[in-house]
């Protein structure tokens, strides 16, 4: 992404992204308090989006997981909840890692 | 200056690494959700736009069909995370010129834009150039595509000469109209343009139709008769399915060309005319010559000037012009309201392959017609072949060569060879409809498949083995007729 884009942006961009995962726990936090599948699995699908972009490989094929898994109307509440403190916890590491990647540019 | 792109996105992530990977070559306006997207697009003229399929507010794919019906021309790129077949083929009809998989990298961007964007300057200037020269209709010709401009040129030039005319192309592209409009623009329009199908006319029959006959010269011929040539004189006389005319009578016609002096049946004396001649036929007459059922002589006798009529699936816009003519005069015989089509039904008619050209355009729209009421032709009044290749259960190719197959019909391609040194006529033209040759579209068709069996059901993985985007996988997939 450094090549294709510039070293000299890439903080900014980390940035944006580390962010966005911010916000996205706080997201995922109020959908699964509210029990809505639907938002999870939207939620899911733009932590997968980004995190894709990103490289973060090990969180995309988490958020993928949940995205596929909340859309299956047949998972309990506690499988669905599972996967999101599961994921949560991923885009903690993430974010920790990538500041840190961050700080050598 | 730069082209602007519209980028469509909702991840603040995505949108700032996309709009990095496009400046500074081009200017981005980046919008984060639906309206912002519709508002910029009403407020700025674009070049280009990129959609994510996901959007908070709206889907991406209705918003699409919005920027459609403002402006049907402007290049649209779908991205979206989900890869699915579905989704891709839905974004493709529904006007999407291309469609990426994320994640994907500046190379892969940057190509796919560029690529649409030339292809819209390429087309701009096409368009340019048809307008400028300004003929939507030609006589009784209807179409101002370059391929028909190309054809009123030819007759333009040839109509004032004696020199033979030898139409060819498909079934239903408007040989006969060709005819009439050369005779029409030559200074013998005043005189008679008479005009004869040699398919529909017995084999015996047809010497005497074209020569007359005497009284007596055979059974039933209780009086003298004047033939086509005489009726002709001082005219155009068009020959129209000469492939079918007996070799016997191919003698006596080219003798007939090159004299202008005949025989009438049974007769004695010869009669000499000045015509002007125009022939037609849908087959490939150097296949004919070939397997000896057309004469060479003749062949070369006749194709003086050579007129190919291009079917309707390569006219581009045509199809709308003609099919507006028919919707109008059908109308008005049927005692209708129709006035228009819907943007979907455009789309379609312009993408159907029209094996059966001009003539089963006209068949569908008086079909239409007839059998509906309205203002404006919709998709559920689509007779059942178009409305099976608007759902996807027929491609292309199956309705051209199920055509050719219940037909016989040689719906044939010329190709010129490059070899400018080879004398062998013959070899200049070849036809595709030779069945020990696999057509390409299956041979493609194999090749892919095997490729996606290989990598397990994965389409992307496949495509950048087959150095393809996966885009034109789906796209492909779409026209074989598999959702």
């Amino acid at each position: 992404m450094a090549e294709d884009t510039s070293p000299d942006l890439m903080p900014t961009m980390i940035n944006v992204y580390l962010n966005e995962l911010g916000k996205r726990v706080e997201e995922m936090e109020n959908a699964i308090n509210a029990e809505d599948y639907f938002q999870i699995s939207e939620i899911a699908h733009a932590v997968k989006s980004a995190s894709g972009t990103f490289g973060a490989e090990i969180l995309y094929d988490k958020a993928k997981l949940l995205e596929c898994k909340a859309k299956e109307h047949d998972n309990s509440l506690d499988e669905i909840t599972y996967l999101v403190n599961d994921i949560q916890e991923a885009i903690n590491v993430t974010r920790n890692t990538y500041h840190a990647y961050q700080l050598e540019f | 200056m730069n082209n602007r792109i519209l980028l469509v996105e909702d991840s603040d992530a995505n949108a700032i690494v996309y709009q990095n990977y496009l400046t500074p070559s081009f200017i981005v306006d980046t919008a984060k959700e639906g309206q912002t997207a519709t508002y910029f697009f009403q407020q700025r003229e674009y070049d280009l736009i990129i959609l994510d399929v996901e959007l908070p507010d709206v889907s991406g794919l209705s918003l699409l069909e919005t920027f459609r019906e403002s402006n049907p021309d402007i290049p649209v790129i779908v991205i979206t995370a989900h890869s699915s077949v579905d989704i891709a083929l839905k974004a493709m009809k529904m006007g999407a010129n291309d469609f990426i998989a994320k994640p994907f990298d500046k190379t892969r961007l940057e190509v796919t834009v560029n690529n649409l964007l030339e292809g819209l300057k390429l087309s701009k200037i096409v368009k340019q150039y048809e307008s400028g020269i300004n003929r939507n209709n030609f006589y009784s010709m209807v179409g101002s595509s370059l391929a028909m401009q190309s054809v009123y040129h030819i007759i333009e030039s040839a109509a004032h000469s004696n020199a033979t005319v030898f139409i060819t192309g498909e079934s239903g592209t408007g040989k006969e109209l060709c005819a009439e409009a050369i005779h029409k623009a030559s200074g013998r329009a005043k005189q008679n343009f008479v005009a004869l199908n040699c398919a529909a006319i017995p084999a015996d029959l047809l010497e005497s139709e074209i020569f007359g006959h005497v009284k007596g010269a055979f059974t039933g011929a209780s009086s003298a008769r004047d033939g086509a040539a005489l009726k002709s004189n001082h005219g155009t006389l068009f020959l129209d399915e000469i492939g079918e005319m007996p070799l016997a009578l191919q003698s006596k016609l080219l003798r007939f060309i090159q004299t202008g002096r005949f025989q009438p049946v049974g007769g004695n004396n010869e009669i000499e005319t000045d015509i002007r001649f125009v022939c037609a036929t849908n087959r490939d007459p150097l296949v004919e010559v070939k397997t000896g059922r057309f004469r060479e002589d003749l062949y070369y006798r006749l194709n003086v000037i050579p007129i190919l009529m291009p079917p309707l699936r390569e006219r581009g816009d045509d199809v709308l012009l003609i099919a507006s003519e028919f919707l109008k005069e059908y109308s008005e015989v049927e005692n209708k309201e129709f006035r228009s089509f819907s943007s979907d039904v455009q789309r379609l008619l312009k993408l159907y392959p029209w094996p059966g050209n001009v003539r089963e355009l006209s068949n569908a729209i008086r079909n239409i017609v007839v059998l509906n009421v309205g203002k404006e032709i919709t998709n559920e009044m689509l007779p059942q072949a178009l409305s099976d290749f608007y759902n996807g259960k027929l491609s292309a190719e199956s309705i051209i060569s199920e055509l050719t197959e219940n037909n016989g019909d040689s719906n044939h391609q010329q190709v010129f060879s490059e070899n400018e040194n080879n004398n062998d006529a013959a070899t200049m033209f070849q036809s595709y409809n030779n069945q020990k040759i696999e057509p390409l579209w299956q041979a493609e068709k194999r090749h892919i498949e095997n490729a996606i069996n290989i990598c397990n059901g994965n389409i992307p993985r496949a495509a950048a083995f087959l150095e393809v985007s996966p885009s034109t996988i789906y796209r492909k997939k779409l026209q074989w007729g598999e959702a």
